[in-house]
């Protein structure tokens, strides 16, 4: 069995927010080989992307990772450096934030920017550097990158923006990118053009791709594997197909349900009703259970643990019997998803 | 097995700086400087323009709580004496900006139109008169006393509340409560006080905190020039122009009226910075 | 090129401004009771010579008239004589010039040298001891007079260690500096609460924002971070920051001077106070408001040359 190119075990990141100290990440541990397309989904408050800013070193001052290890290729990053441990992380990680106006230096020209990597870290030579820039900005789909490369992010549309932004996290060929819900911002037309480019980007560079988004459909098209994300923790885990075909965790199950699925025209809207719990305060039992259809007594007391069921993960004390007898009932409806 | 990536110190309690326990203290300071100076007689029992030529420049003594002036005045009771004056002023100069400010943004911000132009190229003239000069002028004008400064801090101030309203409004007024309120046919003149008003006003008032620490320095600055309040009469101002020829032997006569200067500008952002806080919440 | 098309557009924009400072002025000052007649005959004042004087002065004109003849005056550089001693405004402010010079430009300085490390020594660690320390400062030192600061700077620096001098201009370069330090400081720590409040806001703003992320994500190390993309964010911010203030700044040099005896054009028209000498109030005021209105132009045109996003 090969190393992981990335491996995290047992992540805990504490936030100091003005209603106490929350608990984002209550022990998260994920495995990536290069060349993976692994999705992360949950509700905004879940905890996603602080996922990718802890691996990355990149938490805001009030976060800190309090406890759990990071792997780059069997490598941990406690034992590093905090140099090391960013360089080691800027050569194999590259990243793409939500908001491209925000996440590119307004007072910088994307030339200079896509070309920093190259030119700061690497050490090329600024023609060097200048020559790379426009290569990845052609890799991208920027059109006239030669003049483009003299412009300011403000005047460039979203979606070259965030080409741009895409462009800048190559720029070091890394093996791994970390996207923070790319489309979010964009509209359906751009987010299509933008996925297309980074479902290209894997086949053509074999960059692997850890997407974090609440967007069902775009994990479908873009994902191998999926992590589903609730209160900190994943609850379930396993392949895209599989998840969304035979979901094993209720939590899971109510979010297909509530996302209409556009090719079926399913009619109902399956909504989940009430809210995500406080992280202040200790999770006592399943956190998803007020919510749960499926909850039970012991879902209130005792917190379920993952445990593989059938092909999937999951971490629900009905998974097995329960969650598999409803998920062959809606294979005959027309499936919970897709 | 578990090991911490990051060293640090305990992040609990680090945010917790200025907890609501500074705004209590903010208002204990401002409310006991008002009693103080509003009990000033009750606290002292000299004059504070009563001259005393046969005691003049004591060192602070069991009589004279801070000594005495050059003309054998009690410093102590000219400092509570002082009071008076300074943070009177002070809180009534922002009175008439803060009203006529905040209603010409509301209006402006609310109806737009030439009447917005207009009214901002006012904005642009007004600001650019300093303040100093402006507050001389008038004083030039109208002659010295409570009256210019007043009349300064009025003429210039206005701007500050009108933008903020503005800004305030604009904002407010593409909020749905503002449209339900519109289309349910109420005045306009109703949804400005009622609906629009209310919300906006916090941002005037934590303002307002800083003005009146603003035009107590005034007062205190052209007091200093000669320009405020009369000469005998005690101000803080006036006190620190007179003491500074002394400043070397006897420190604390122009030092003080300073220190309760600031002292009240701390109060008062103590309070503005807990306004800020609450309502943020 | 773009550039000068841009600072010549801004420069006819301020025009307007121009002419309603000097509506402004000239209508401020002609409210004033008395007859300007009486302060320059004084006792030999009578009705026939008043009116000789009237016209004279040419104050016997209608009002608009005179505004006109204002303004005449002043495009052909005039800004009227003193009542008292007849000379020209506008040569009397001139003289004052530099020393009203060196307390603006020694007081902007100062503030910038304070505020803005305060403000990013805050900012680059929200939350911890040393920011906690800079955010006392601006609730300190917001009610602190500079006349009151001026004079403690004077008694510490000037009375107690003979580091500087505490009244005058001095006669050379050097002098002037040396005199006029102390009361750019007192300038500087009565403007720097104000700026350090805000540049403490701006710095944050910058520091947590997405593209400060992304270039740390770049792995080019903090150094680099910092001046190929803090820096220049930061400093167009100081410029924005600063040119809200200058007005306040201005005004201050007026207050300042008198503490330390520095004859500037602020004196020059406290002292027009006292002898109803009101074309030098006149002068005086029409030249603040300028300087105040050129100095906000400057900043912008700075802030235009450093930030892009300013459609030139």
């Amino acid at each position: 069995m090969s190393t992981p190119l990335l491996s995290v075990r047992d992540l805990h990141v504490e936030i100091q927010t003005s209603r106490g100290l929350l608990k984002a990440i209550r022990g998260i541990s994920l495995d990536i080989d290069a060349g993976q397309s692994i999705g992360i989904v949950g509700e905004s408050g879940s905890g996603k992307s602080i996922t990718l800013k802890a691996i990355l070193g990149l938490l805001p001052k009030n976060a800190r990772i309090t406890s759990g290890e990071i792997l780059i290729e069997g490598v941990s990053l406690n034992s590093l450096s905090a140099n090391k441990r960013a360089a080691l992380l800027a050569e194999k990680i590259g990243i793409v934030f939500q908001d491209a106006i925000a996440a590119l230096n307004p007072v910088m020209t994307v030339g200079r920017q896509i070309a920093e990597v190259p030119y700061r870290r690497l050490g090329w030579s600024k023609e060097k550097s200048h020559q790379r820039a426009i290569e990845l900005m052609q890799l991208v789909g920027i059109p006239n990158a030669e003049e483009r490369f003299h412009v300011y992010p403000h005047q460039l549309s979203g979606g070259l923006r965030q080409r741009v932004a895409i462009a800048i996290a190559l720029s070091g060929n890394p093996q791994l990118i970390f996207c923070d819900e790319p489309t979010t911002a964009l509209d359906v037309t751009i987010q299509a053009q933008v996925l297309r480019l980074l479902m290209d980007l894997r086949q053509k560079e074999k960059t692997g791709v850890v997407f974090v988004t609440h967007d069902l459909a775009v994990v479908n098209e873009i994902c191998d594997e999926i992590n589903v994300m609730y209160a900190g923790r994943f609850v379930e885990r396993g392949g895209v197909q599989d998840c969304f075909q035979h979901p094993v965790h209720p939590y899971t199950y109510s979010l297909l349900k509530a996302a209409p699925d556009m090719e079926h025209q399913v009619e109902r809207l399956f909504s989940i009703l009430g809210e995500a719990p406080d992280l202040t305060k200790p999770v006592s039992g399943c956190p998803f259970a007020p919510r749960c259809f499926a909850a039970t007594d012991i879902c209130l007391t005792s917190e379920p643990t993952l445990q593989l069921v059938g092909s999937s993960t999951s971490a629900c004390h009905h998974s097995g019997s329960f969650m598999q007898s409803l998920s062959a009932l809606d294979v005959n409806e027309g499936g919970a998803g897709r | 097995m578990s090991t911490t990536l990051i060293r640090g110190k305990s992040l609990t309690g680090r945010l917790k700086f200025k907890g609501n326990g500074s705004f209590y203290l903010g208002i204990g300071i401002i409310s006991l400087l008002v009693i103080i100076a509003a009990a000033a007689p009750l606290i002292s029992h000299y004059d504070p323009t009563g001259q005393d030529l046969l005691n003049t420049l004591v060192p602070p003594s069991r009589h004279h709580w801070l000594g005495t002036d050059q003309l054998g005045r009690d410093v102590f009771t000219r400092i509570i004496y002082g009071a008076r004056i300074d943070l009177t002023i002070g809180f009534a100069a922002v009175l008439l900006p803060f009203i006529l400010g905040t209603t010409l943004g509301l209006v402006s911000g609310w109806f737009g139109g030439w009447f917005d132009s207009l009214l901002m190229r006012i904005v642009d003239t007004t600001i650019a008169f300093p303040f100093y000069v402006l507050a001389i002028a008038l004083v030039f004008i109208v002659g010295p006393g409570p009256k210019a400064i007043i009349l300064a801090i009025t003429l210039v101030g206005w701007v500050a509340y009108c933008r903020i309203i503005r800004a305030a409004v604009l904002v407010a007024k593409e909020l749905d409560y503002v449209h339900a309120a519109k289309l349910s046919g109420l005045p306009t003149a109703r949804i400005l006080r009622k609906h629009l008003l209310p919300n906006v006003i916090s941002q005037a008032i934590i303002f307002s905190m800083s003005d009146i620490v603003l035009s107590i320095l005034a007062i205190v600055s052209l007091g200093y020039l000669g320009l405020g309040v009369p000469i005998p009469t005690a101000e803080w101002g006036s006190m620190i122009q007179e003491g500074q020829a002394y400043i070397l032997q006897q420190w604390w006569i122009p030092t003080i009226p300073g220190v309760m200067v600031v002292i009240t500008g701390f109060g008062l952002s103590l309070i503005g910075d807990g306004l800020v806080r609450r309502l943020n919440k | 090129m773009n550039f000068l098309f841009y600072a010549g557009k801004r420069f006819l924009q301020v025009i307007p401004a121009l002419f309603g400072i000097s509506i402004a002025v000239f209508f401020l000052v002609h409210l004033i009771p008395g007859d300007p007649a009486d302060i320059i005959l004084g006792q030999t004042a009578t009705p026939a010579r008043s009116k000789v004087i009237h016209h004279m002065l040419g104050i016997d004109r209608p009002i608009i008239v005179q505004y006109f003849s204002f303004l005449n005056h002043l495009f052909h550089g005039s800004l009227g004589k003193s009542y008292v001693n007849n000379l020209s405004v506008t040569k009397l402010i001139l003289g004052r010039l530099s020393a009203t010079a060196f307390l603006m430009c020694g007081g902007i300085l100062l503030s910038l040298l304070i505020s803005v490390p305060l403000a990013i020594l805050a900012a680059s660690k929200e939350g911890a001891t040393r920011d906690q320390v800079v955010r006392v400062i601006p609730i300190v030192g917001l009610g602190m007079p500079q006349v009151w600061v001026g004079i403690e700077l004077i008694l510490l620096l000037g009375l107690k260690v003979h580091w500087f001098p505490v009244s005058g201009f001095g006669d050379s370069f050097l002098q002037h500096i040396r005199s006029t330090f102390l009361p750019a400081l007192s300038i500087a720590i009565g403007l720097s609460p104000i700026l350090i409040r805000s540049l403490r806001a701006s710095m944050l703003e910058i520091l947590e924002a997405d593209f400060v992320l992304t270039a740390k994500a770049k792995g080019i190390g903090k150094m680099r971070v910092t001046l190929s993309h803090v820096v220049r964010n930061a400093i167009i911010a100081s410029v924005t920051v600063l040119g809200v203030n200058i007005a306040y700044l201005v005004g201050s040099t007026v207050i300042v001077e008198r503490v330390f005896a520095i004859p500037a054009t602020g004196s020059l028209m406290i002292d027009a106070i006292a002898t109803r000498d009101y074309p030098i109030v006149q002068g005086v005021t029409l030249f603040f408001a300028i300087v105040v209105v050129i100095v906000n132009l400057l900043a912008d045109l700075i802030h235009a040359a450093l930030d892009p996003r300013v459609a030139l």
